[in-house]
């Protein structure tokens, strides 16, 4: 297996009209990622287009030409993906895997899963005993990627390891978008077996539920459900050298230069100077994670302030109360976005720096999106209507924004 | 005119520390070379940011006393970049007791220094940007003469200066420069680090720690910045 180059958070969508087959879902499924189940396939494929613009944002972030990083912009991967990625709640908002029954009036599985068009997410189609041929020729045309009936036995512990398995696949397969962004030597590092095994118990033991591959500098920027974002810097015995070189260029002691060719310590310039960071860059320490090659890596907690899984709070909606809860949430959270600067430590940003994060912090998770999705949601039904108003009732929001939700509920 | 707020001025009294050694080595020596025309004082602006709309500040002056009047006439509009957009001449002499800007606080306070008369010789670099040289003198001036003596000592000076300048305000080591030099060349990061005997890696930051001292959004701007300080 190669190494996915990038891993997002987890979001499933459950789409059965049989509401109680669902709870029992619900109650049996781990609560470990945002979960979405609908009883109706025509509100989950709305859900569905709403979060079109939430992966656009992401493909738009990985398709940045990576080859003009160095003569085009002063910002490269890493402050783009801090300022545009984890800074955003938006990243919370990717559905990577389906799971439909095919069986259900009005509409059914495959014909829902064909209204999704160019979403780049993995299908599950969950089947009864009738179902078998229907579900071989969806599979074989390549409309679903795994068929499971639902009289399987232990079916949560198939379901559950099958959406694992699927959400990786997502990933690295998006992931790809970045490999422009490596030199040949990191990707065929990577690509080494052993080497991704290694990473990836890196990545364990640092319970990062998410990541980002870089390039330039090499390393991985990931967090855990509750921060703080860090900075995984990896170096080989080659690269070590080169960084020796900048450390002495920096001006460091002969004996830190001579610890960081030793592979004791690993210098954090570049990424410093990159994020624009205060003070002087730490040195951390090196470990050795894999042998023949050597790779080093060093962990820098860095001064960031993401949108952690436990800030923004993993969603599980079931009814419409509960999506209308997760809708007023998101608006909040646009308001704070908006209203607070993601980065301490830095006493004062370049007006660059500033420049780019006012131009990244607009587009899908402004105010005006959100209250447009809250506009189509009580458009839905009168229960959805309901919903949302006795959500707003018991929210904390500010009068403003009640005003403004009002006022999108009547447009 | 948008050169008083805090920043800018924490910015000059930085550079004055380098300029310390500059005053003493060059302006010096340029002062006695002028002696016998009433030479007073001489006063060097430069550009404040590398970029044509930063304006310009005072780099360095000498004696003490003249300090000031560089602070203000560096805050005034005269010369400048005025001065070389209308293409007027690189160097030129004016008496101050018939001038159109008696008057003004940095006469005002050349008066007071006992300054009748001044020459001033542009260095310019690009971008409508450059290094102004006055030189305050203590006479009227009814002919060329003082204006030819003191154009030929700056110039004469001009290769030293123009070496010199840049780095009171930036801090901009030789490394730093040759990869300038061989970005304006074309040449990417790999041929950079041949040329240097590096690596691709050490350009690449040093390009970062330029971009972010002469801070330039790109690689582009870094260049352009870079030649408006005469760093090219």
């Amino acid at each position: 297996m190669t190494f996915p180059l990038l891993k997002t958070p987890q979001r499933v969508l459950y789409v059965d009209d049989k509401g109680s087959f669902l709870e029992a879902l619900r109650k049996s499924l781990p609560f470990t990622h945002s979960r979405y189940f609908s009883t109706s396939p025509q509100s989950a494929v709305y859900r569905m287009e709403a979060e079109g613009v939430h992966w656009r944002k992401l493909e738009a972030l990985l398709a940045e030409p990576a080859a003009q990083d160095f003569n085009e912009r002063r910002f490269g991967m890493a402050s783009r993906v801090i300022a545009s990625h984890f800074s955003s709640w938006s990243r919370f908002n990717l559905t990577s895997v389906v799971v439909v029954d095919y069986s259900m009036p009005v509409m059914n599985g495959l014909e829902m899963i064909r209204t999704l068009g160019a979403w780049p997410g993995r299908r599950i189609l969950l089947t009864g005993e009738a179902d078998y041929n229907v579900a071989v020729a969806a599979f074989n045309a390549g409309l679903i990627q795994r068929f499971i009936p639902k009289d399987q036995r232990d079916l949560v512990t198939v379901l559950r390891k099958a959406c694992d398995e699927m959400h990786s696949t997502v990933c690295a397969h998006i992931g790809q978008m970045l490999r422009p962004t490596l030199s040949q030597e990191n990707k065929d590092l990577l690509d080494t077996p052993t080497v991704a095994a290694a990473l990836t118990k890196k990545i364990d033991e640092l319970m990062w539920d998410e990541y980002v591959v870089i390039g330039r500098p090499f390393g991985l920027l990931g967090l855990s459900h509750d921060g703080p974002l860090q900075w995984l810097q990896l170096e080989t015995t080659d690269s070590l050298e080169q960084l020796a070189e900048i450390a002495s260029e920096d001006g460091l002691r002969g004996i830190d230069v001579d610890g960081i060719r030793s592979g004791q310590f690993i210098l954090t310039s570049e990424i410093h100077r990159e994020l624009e960071l205060n003070g002087e860059p730490p040195l951390i320490d090196a470990e050795i994670i894999h042998e023949h090659p050597t790779l080093y890596c060093g962990v820098y907690d860095l001064p960031h302030k993401p949108v952690t899984a436990d800030v923004y709070g993993f969603d599980d909606i079931i009814a419409p109360a509960d999506e209308a809860h997760s809708l007023l949430r998101d608006l909040a959270a646009s308001h704070t976005s908006l209203s607070a600067t993601n980065i301490d430590n830095r006493a004062e940003p370049s007006e660059a720096m500033r420049r780019y994060l006012k131009e990244q912090s607009v587009g899908v998770t402004d105010i005006d999106t959100v209250l447009k999705r809250i506009g189509s949601f009580v458009k839905q039904s009168p229960i959805h209507r309901d919903a949302l108003s006795t959500a707003l009732l018991k929210s904390g929001l500010p009068n403003d924004l009640k005003s403004l939700v009002t006022r999108s509920m009547q447009g | 005119m948008n050169m008083l707020d805090l920043s800018s001025s924490a910015e000059a009294n930085r550079g004055s520390i380098g300029a310390d050694d500059f005053e003493a080595e060059h302006l010096n020596d340029l002062l006695g070379s002028l002696s016998h025309i009433h030479a007073l004082g001489i006063v060097v602006l430069g550009p404040d940011d590398g970029d044509r709309e930063a304006g310009r500040v005072l780099y360095a002056s000498h004696p003490a006393r003249f300090r000031t009047v560089g602070q203000l006439l560096a805050e005034s509009d005269d010369y400048g970049r005025a001065w070389r957009d209308s293409l007027s001449p690189a160097a030129a002499y004016v008496n101050l007791s018939n001038h159109a800007d008696e008057g003004k606080p940095w006469t005002r306070r050349c008066a007071e220094a006992g300054v009748l008369s001044f020459v001033r010789v542009d260095l310019a670099t690009s971008m409508d940007c450059g290094y102004e040289v006055f030189v305050f003198m203590g006479t009227e001036q009814s002919n060329r003469q003082a204006a030819a003596e003191v154009t030929y000592a700056v110039m004469g000076l001009s290769p030293v200066l123009r070496m010199a300048l840049p780095h009171i305000k930036l801090e901009i080591t030789d490394r730093e420069r040759a990869v300038l030099r061989a970005g304006a060349e074309g040449l990417t990061a790999k041929e950079t680090a041949d040329r240097l005997k590096t690596t691709e890696r050490t350009v690449i930051y040093y390009w970062d720690r330029i971009q972010s001292k002469l801070n330039a959004r790109n690689k582009g701007a870094a260049l352009i910045r870079a030649a408006t300080y005469g760093l090219l």
